[in-house]
């Protein structure tokens, strides 16, 4: 079977990234294919990643108060580029009126601070795979 | 981002699992072969950061390039994390580059599907395609069968003159780039590949800093015409011509690979009797493989 491609990026302006390599870590080895796109990424270079590496999953890491702006711009850019199918996960300090907020907005899921990492993965692997033709 | 590439990206996947799609995309028209140009070397070596500065080099003559980046798949979880990309950010919105993560066996060092990816880059047209192996040590030759020159990255902290006359992938490599000559032990390193009777001297030696990029134009030019001269003399084609039986071993050897790793194995008393074990087992994959592609196939014919 075809492993589960997830693409953890940063984006926005702060470089606190241990959360995201923790999680890629993890992922890692629940036996899934991961792309870190390393720091301060904007939602284009995001999406044009994304794409070029054919991802069944996205993953934001966010702590820097920016999560409204950043994940309207994202999914919008994703629309337009016609990936608008493919998931995405927001990790990070994020309030939880927020957190609704982003998910009528389309996120899939929020994972705020001490979300256990065997929830992240199974999350991930069941909506990665839920959707799948193959 | 073009619907070209977004339709490549898709046709990769496709092609990583199955193989045998690539018949279905048609061939490449023979004038327009693209340079396919490998980088291996140690881990932390640069060849991220090498292959990102070459493409600078390149986009200024508005050369496309194509980067198959691999990093070892986990031989514990079967998963892979890839962070050759994060050293080519520059060009993440440049529409000429196009960067994919392959996961790739330890052994190989490559993914045994990376020639077909090659093959479908350069259907779509790159001027280059570069591929990047996981860090390697002495032995991982196997990128030396799909490439039409061969780099290896070295750089200082790499080992003593002695090393260097060791056989494996100093032979095989075509250029040889020596990195890092931005950093304080550069010279003491340099001299002593370059003075010693350590390196081939057939081959080129190339002063380069993927940092800085010093050298890099040099090492751009090199590989130009290194590529005219395998062009002319034919040796490109028939480097090429071999490529494709040295994919299936690796094919053969990755199925070899899972069988012995699979669960409920007997146990054997001789060897005989393993051996007979794996090339029943394989050979019945096999037949159970060709079934299911006729399926696939007659499958999409109806469409």
């Amino acid at each position: 079977m075809k492993k589960v491609r997830v693409l953890i990026a940063k984006p926005g302006l702060d470089g606190h990234d241990r959360g995201a390599k923790v999680v890629a870590r993890a992922l890692r080895d629940a036996g899934m294919e991961v792309i870190y796109t390393g720091l301060r990424q904007t939602p284009e270079q995001i999406v044009a990643t994304a794409i070029q590496e054919d991802v069944d999953v996205i993953g934001l890491s966010i702590l820097s108060g920016a999560h409204m702006s950043i994940c309207k711009k994202l999914l919008n850019l994703m629309k337009e580029q016609g990936i608008q199918d493919i998931p995405v996960f927001v990790g990070g300090i994020i309030p939880s009126d927020d957190a609704k907020k982003l998910k009528t907005m389309g996120i899939r899921e929020v994972f705020g601070p001490g979300s256990p990492l065997k929830l992240i993965v199974e999350k991930i692997k069941e909506v990665a795979t839920s959707g799948r033709k193959d | 981002m073009e619907e070209k590439i977004r339709k490549l990206s898709k046709l990769i996947t496709r092609i990583e699992r199955n193989p045998e799609e690539l018949e279905k995309i048609g061939t490449k028209n023979e004038n327009k072969l693209s340079r396919i140009v490998g980088f291996t070397g140690s881990p932390g070596s640069g060849k991220s950061t090498l292959i990102s500065a070459i493409i600078e080099c390149l986009r200024k003559k508005d050369k496309s390039v194509a980067v198959l980046a691999v990093d070892p798949k986990s031989p514990l979880s079967g998963g892979t994390f890839f962070g050759d990309r994060i050293r080519m950010q520059k060009h993440y919105l440049d529409e000429k580059i196009f960067i994919r993560s392959v996961s790739g066996n330890t052994k190989s060092g490559i993914s045994p599907s990376i020639w077909n990816m090659a093959r479908v880059l350069e259907i779509f047209d790159f001027d280059y395609i570069f591929i990047e192996s996981v860090g390697t040590g002495q032995s991982e030759i196997d990128l030396s069968f799909f490439v039409d020159i061969l780099i290896l990255v070295l750089s200082p902290g790499n080992g003593d003159d002695i090393q260097f006359l060791k056989a494996g992938i100093l032979e095989v490599a075509d250029i040889y780039a020596i990195n890092k000559s931005d950093t304080p032990e550069y010279e003491k390193f340099f001299n002593l590949l370059s003075s010693q009777p350590v390196l081939d001297n057939r081959k080129t030696l190339v002063k380069v800093s993927g940092i800085s990029g010093n050298g890099v134009a040099d090492l751009c030019e090199t590989i130009d015409n290194l590529w005219s001269v395998l062009l002319k003399n034919g040796d490109l084609f028939e480097k090429r011509k071999k490529a494709v039986l040295k994919q299936a071993e690796l094919f053969v050897i990755e199925k070899l690979e899972e069988l012995v790793n699979s669960k409920n194995i007997p146990e054997f008393r001789t060897l005989r009797e393993a051996e007979t074990f794996l090339k029943e087992r394989l050979i019945n994959e096999w037949r159970d493989d060709g079934l299911e592609y006729q399926k696939d196939r007659s499958h999409w014919n109806c469409r």
